[in-house]
């Protein structure tokens, strides 16, 4: 397990180089000169070429990109150019803000996910399976700025209950908070929600069938119990593999729903210095959404070893 | 007490612990049916064995999940009635259903690795209805379990409660799912095909100590097979099964030494002897199964029997009694075997096919 886990460890060494570069090069196809956002369309030639002087601009593409990647060794991501402080500093800062939508959005999605495609599983073909299909299809097809728009245009400005914009400072408690992070979780978990509840259904459609659900049954062991204790752990393996990919996801998804309501994290950030050319800051944070879903990803294959014993022995 | 020397004395009447009558199974839309069992009877009394035989695909399973109310989806009892104990079971609530599952008649199922939950340790899949049903602590049921596992013969069960299925060989599984079946003191044990996946030389342990613990608990015993060699040392009677009808039923003896039916026949003469000169082959049922979505007309067996008459093909032939004493029923017209003359019980064949 340990060994297991260290080499899933090395195999992020490869996903960082290629997302550097992937961004790197990216960043520098967008059109305009760094130095017109930096120094206003007024500057002097002179004053710009010294600023390409000191940013290392002049160099050729491969050269900074080494420069870049000698400084990330170093933890230096580069100085953000719009906050005027290290882009290390700037993303540890809104990380936590992030994370915390992100997760209150995981987890809304996993547990009414998986209770809704449990719930649909045990009657296969009925009102509430169909009803259910019905909603995914919805949930799956509407994109999430819109949800997020029509969800302010119902509670925020309709019936006025829930704040639409923005996150509270810590003085003024949870039940503020929560109610600021209503919508945006609601919005962020949406689409997850159907992916999961898809999967739920029809992972516990397949082993509701097996033999071992019989066998419980011929010793008169209750429905409750059976979707608890021999449905459900055999489906999950399944489920967690959605559940992990959608946390990623949701990282990314987390640009459009902050812009959307203001949410101070990593993805307004984001979406605020691809506006302003802020490519330091650009390049930093798709490194470590990168990053975050990697390591999901080896959080959710050491959680599958964890359900599946048969795994674990091999 | 075998059941065996009582058989020889059929006249007195023992009230029937498990009795099935005019049992049919249909999967399907009622427009179109796909009648897998049909008006399937049977009674097995307290202690008694009973031998289910006919080949895959010929209904046995059917018939016994259809008794504990466990057919797959789309399934349902389309005809006749289960009691037990003197209640008719499709007319109990789910509730109680559930109490006669596990407590009255207890299932052991063929695959056994695939009938175990691959996710739960050993112990605790034993001990889940006894802790959350019997009342047992989860100590006593521990313990319960401990002795369960030595009772059916594997070796350091205490230890074993801590493993998973796939961590068991495939005969130490199948015990576990004896020692599952008997856990809640069942009166009626079904075994399903119960050494299907096991080794020849497992196979023989496996029916035995499932013949002890019947004889242990006084539990009746369903054994269901498609091999008559499995049945014979310790069935009472056996009831032959082809295309989900039964069309012999007689007593262990009567089957073996003077069976009235084309397809029963077929069927010992397709079991290896040990006597049987080198050289000779076994004779194989010509033809296939019937397919269950096909409708045969008459007997189901008449494209594959060697003495069907026209009349085979037009009507499903009666139930005829052999004997005056009406235990044993067969379902030909022809009648092929019939002995040619008032004889004494004819030299029993050796079908033991290797079992014993």
């Amino acid at each position: 397990m340990f060994a297991f886990i260290i080499r899933r460890l090395l195999q992020i060494i490869p996903v960082i180089i290629g997302v550097t570069i992937a961004t790197f090069f990216l960043t520098w196809l967008i059109p305009g000169d760094p130095t017109n956002v930096l120094l206003g369309p007024g500057a002097s030639e002179e004053s710009r070429e010294r600023l390409r002087d000191s940013l290392g601009l002049d160099q050729s593409l491969v050269t900074q990109y080494l420069i870049y990647m000698s400084n990330l060794l170093t933890g230096d991501l580069g100085q953000s150019i719009s906050f005027s402080s290290p882009v290390s500093e700037v993303l540890f800062r809104l990380m936590g803000n992030t994370a915390l939508l992100a997760g209150a959005a995981i987890f809304v999605a996993s547990v009414a996910g998986i209770a809704a495609g449990t719930w649909a599983a045990l009657r296969p073909g009925s009102f509430r399976d169909r009803g259910l299909t019905i909603v995914v299809l919805f949930l799956n097809s509407m994109p999430s700025f819109w949800l997020g728009l029509v969800l302010i245009l119902i509670f925020g400005l309709h019936l006025r209950v829930l704040p639409v914009s923005g996150m509270p400072d810590p003085q003024s408690g949870l039940l503020t908070l929560l109610a600021h992070m209503a919508l945006p979780t609601i919005t962020l978990a949406a689409w997850s929600l159907a992916a999961i509840a898809r999967m739920t259904r029809s992972a516990v459609l397949e082993v509701i069938n097996n033999d071992y659900v019989r066998t419980a049954r011929s010793r008169g062991v209750s429905e409750a119990r059976i979707v608890l204790f021999h449905a459900l752990p055999n489906a999950i393996p399944a489920v967690l593999t959605v559940i992990g990919i959608q946390m990623g996801f949701l990282f990314s998804g987390a640009v459009l729903t902050e812009t959307v309501f203001s949410w101070p994290g990593v993805g307004l950030a984001m979406f605020q210095a691809i506006s302003s050319r802020d490519i330091p800051l650009i390049q930093g944070g798709i490194l470590m959404l990168a990053l975050i879903f990697v390591l999901i990803n080896l959080i959710v294959d050491v959680l599958y070893v964890y359900f599946n014993p048969k795994i674990r022995l091999n | 007490m075998t059941g065996k020397t009582q058989m020889t004395h059929p006249a007195q009447p023992v009230e029937p612990i498990l009795s099935v009558d005019g049992l049919s199974v249909s999967y399907g839309s009622a427009r179109q049916p796909l009648n897998v069992v049909k008006d399937v009877s049977f009674d097995v009394a307290p202690g008694q064995v009973l031998g289910i035989v006919g080949e895959s695909g010929s209904g046995k399973s059917q018939t016994v999940l259809a008794v504990l109310q466990l057919l797959a989806e789309g399934g349902r009892i389309s005809g006749g009635q289960v009691r037990f104990e003197g209640a008719e079971l499709q007319s109990l609530s789910q509730r109680r259903m559930r109490k006669v599952r596990g407590q009255g008649i207890a299932l052991i199922s063929q695959d056994a690795l695939s009938s175990l939950n691959p996710s739960m340790k050993i112990g605790r899949q034993m001990a889940e209805p006894l802790i959350a049903y019997d009342g047992l602590s989860a100590s006593a049921a521990r313990k319960r379990c401990t002795e369960l596992l030595e009772l059916v013969g594997i070796p350091a069960p205490a230890h074993r409660l801590e493993s998973y299925p796939h961590e068991l060989s495939g005969g130490m599984r199948q015990r576990v799912l004896i020692a599952m079946a008997i856990s809640r003191n069942p009166r009626v044990l079904i075994a399903d095909e119960p050494t299907t996946a096991l080794d020849v030389t497992i196979q023989a342990q496996i029916i035995n100590l499932i013949d002890d613990l019947r004889k242990e608990l006084g539990m009746a015993l369903v054994l269901i097979t498609h091999d008559l060699g499995v049945v014979a040392g310790i069935a009472d009677r056996i009831s032959v099964m082809y295309a989900g009808r039964i069309v012999e039923t007689a007593t262990t003896d009567q089957i073996f030494a003077a069976s009235r039916h084309p397809y029963t026949r077929a069927l010992l003469s397709s079991i290896p002897k040990p006597d049987q000169p080198r050289g000779e082959r076994l004779k194989p049922i010509p033809g296939l199964p019937v397919d269950p979505r096909e409708d045969v007309r008459g007997c189901a067996f008449n494209p594959r029997c060697t003495h069907a008459l026209a009349s085979c093909t037009e009507s499903l032939p009666a139930m005829i009694a052999a004997e005056d004493d009406g235990q044993h029923l067969f379902r030909c017209p022809v009648d092929p075997f019939r002995p040619a003359e008032a004889e004494g019980p004819r030299a029993r064949l050796q079908g033991n096919g290797g079992m014993s």
